[in-house]
């Protein structure tokens, strides 16, 4: 409430101002009249030594001039409150009134001054008829006086209010500009602005910090690093202390002082990637530990079946084939174990390339071969084109198939599977189809969760399922998809869908 | 390879399982073969009689298997070394291969049978 009135308050200051000037202009074109148009004095004498009839009459025209100014300003405010917005109609108006009023005031305290100052007729014929020569005079000290009024309520007014708005929109600029650069010069991120040339136009601290070099340094040089503004980049840097940082850069197209640019955010994942190399090589290390002796017994077994070790004889053999089976069985559970550690800590990545997919599918099929001849399981397979490549890690890829064939020829013991791979849009799809013995609704909604397993208790049927896992987040890091659909008593499909390669 | 002149092998493996696997298959084909189940040891033998190939791990005891690609390297860099281990990570199979490694083979991959012929064909 107060603030409203400071404010009104200030602007009958500013009222009192345009009186004033007037006051003064008026009271020098009185004075020019008195002189010229009256003959009374010469005009320094009229200016600076009325006498008091005219004193009188100039100071009572000021008085009413401020008078209906200020009352013309405070309907406007009135106006303006009642309405709450603002209107410059409304103002217009107020002061339009008011020189109308000031108008007719003057012209009859004008009248006056000539009955009384001049001796001339009486009130009503000054008023109506005062003659030619005052007439013009007074008509034109008010047009003077009005277009005086309506300049200086721009002058003083209009220009100081856009002015203040103006004053207001380049603090809540600097406002928002320091706020902008608080955050920047804040991050813990270095910000690089790179120009359409690749030079560095801008660094925040966090930057000069991470390349130890000053901003003066590194303005204006290239950005030898390489950037892509659809997804993070892992770069690596050697700054001027020698010192590796592995950083994620991310990267989006702005404009830079109207110019296209390029913003690059880049987080120091230095102590990350320490830590997670030194998880990778404590992995590494149970990994050959727990492997090592595995693979030495499966070397020493396979060795004693070729007959290396001397002649085998059947039993023997039997024996052999069980023990390579369970080691085997055993050394692929290591391995799924800890792949599975790897990529639950995401510390797995996949290297995307052009890959034929028969030539995946094939591979990965040799293997369960003689096990599905074993169980007089048929192996149907329709191969897509030769020539058509996927974009895939093949090893992976080959793994996750492996892993669904490996899991349809555990729960088929007769019949088929089937694997049929096709173009699709901009995917191949893969779909492996068995006989077996089908899954319920509540089982294929666990199957590809690793923590859902460790929930219940170990169930010989579904085993350890890694292998699911492993395949879906294999597909996953590969930009592809796996789905299953299954039905009891009659068998489980799963589909793999991953991107053409284009 | 059997019909040929006794080649020898040296093989520098600490698991003993190894040492007995690979020297099963390697015998049956002809060759003579040395055992090393230390780094040093492996190296003292390279000094005092040079094999005609190596067979060699890269977790050992005393000196490891880079630390040995690297003194066969200066020593006796016309000596064919193959790089057997139980990493299977593209890190450790790179760092082998830039040290001189003439293959790298990942143990549990293949049987010992397999990996003869892959030496077989490496040598000749």
């Amino acid at each position: 409430m107060s603030d409203q009135i400071n404010s009104l308050l200030k602007r009958r200051v500013d009222i009192v101002w345009i009186g004033a000037i007037l006051g003064l202009v008026y009271w020098i074109w009185q004075s020019f009249r008195e002189a010229i148009v009256f003959q009374k004095a010469s005009f320094i004498q009229s200016l600076f030594f009325p006498d008091f009839i005219s004193l009188a009459t100039r100071l009572l025209v000021i008085c009413t001039f401020l008078l209906l100014c200020i009352h013309a300003k405070y309907i406007q405010e009135k106006v303006l409150e009642a309405r709450s917005q603002k209107s410059r109609s409304t103002g217009f108006w107020a002061f339009f009134i008011a020189a109308i009023g000031f108008i007719m005031l003057y012209w009859i305290i004008d009248s006056f001054y000539d009955i009384i100052g001049q001796s001339k007729g009486d009130i009503v014929e000054r008023v109506l008829t005062p003659g030619i020569s005052v007439l013009i005079s007074r008509f034109l000290s008010v047009l003077f006086l009005i277009i005086l009024v309506f300049l200086i309520q721009y002058l003083f007014i209009t220009r100081r209010k856009a002015d203040k708005a103006l004053k207001k929109v380049h603090d809540q600029l600097a406002r928002s500009r320091e706020n902008l650069n608080k955050i920047v010069h804040n991050d813990v991120d270095a910000v690089f602005v790179l120009n359409n040339g690749q030079q560095i136009v801008f660094v925040n601290p966090a930057a000069e910090k991470m390349l130890r070099k000053t901003a003066d340094q590194l303005i204006g040089e290239p950005f030898n690093y390489p950037i892509s503004t659809d997804k993070m980049r892992e770069i690596e840097i050697v700054n001027e202390q020698g010192e590796t940082i592995s950083g994620e850069a991310f990267a989006v197209k702005i404009l830079w002082g109207g110019e296209e640019a390029v913003l690059v955010s880049l987080r120091d994942v230095t102590e990350r990637k320490r830590v997670e190399q030194i998880r990778q090589n404590f992995l590494s290390l149970i990994s050959h530990r727990l492997k090592s002796p595995l693979i030495g017994i499966m070397g020493a077994i396979e060795n004693m079946l070729q007959g290396l070790a001397g002649t085998v004889t059947e039993k023997q053999r039997e024996y052999l084939l069980v023990m390579r089976d369970n080691v085997s069985a055993k050394y692929h559970l290591i391995e799924d174990l800890l792949t599975s550690l790897r990529l639950e800590a995401g510390g797995e990545q996949v290297q995307l390339e052009p890959t034929p997919l028969t030539d995946v599918i094939n591979r990965a099929v040799e293997s369960y071969k003689s096990a599905m001849k074993k169980k007089s399981i048929t192996l149907q397979q329709v191969n897509p084109d030769s020539r058509l490549l996927v974009s895939a890690d093949p090893k992976k890829l080959e793994k996750v198939i492996q892993n669904i064939i490996h899991n349809a020829l555990k729960f088929t013991s007769e019949g088929h599977i089937r694997i049929e791979a096709k173009a699709e849009g901009k995917n191949a799809s893969i779909t492996i189809e068995d006989s077996g013995c089908g899954m319920s609704d509540a089982t294929l909604k666990t199957i590809f969760q690793i923590e859902k397993k460790a929930q219940t208790l170990p169930d010989a049927n579904i085993g350890m399922g890694f292998g699911l896992y492993i395949a879906r987040k294999y597909m996953q890091l590969q930009g592809g998809t796996i789905v299953a659909a299954s039905s009891l008593g009659k068998g489980s499909t799963f589909t793999l869908s991953i991107p053409l390669h284009i | 390879m059997a019909s040929q002149k006794a080649r020898k092998v040296l093989i520098i493996e600490d698991e003993p399982i190894f040492r007995m696997n690979y020297r099963t298959v390697l015998e049956e084909k002809g060759f003579m073969v040395q055992e090393a189940d230390t780094g040093q040891k492996g190296l003292q033998m390279l000094a005092s009689e040079a094999p005609d190939f190596i067979l060699l791990d890269l977790i050992l005891p005393e000196v490891n298997g880079y630390e040995i690609l690297k003194r066969i390297r200066e020593t006796h860099p016309a000596i064919p070394v193959i790089v057997f281990s139980v990493l299977s990570g593209e890190m450790d199979r790179k760092r082998a291969l830039e040290l001189g490694a003439r293959a790298y083979v990942i143990k549990g991959a293949e049987s010992p049978t397999a990996i003869l012929e892959k030496i077989d064909m490496l040598i000749s």
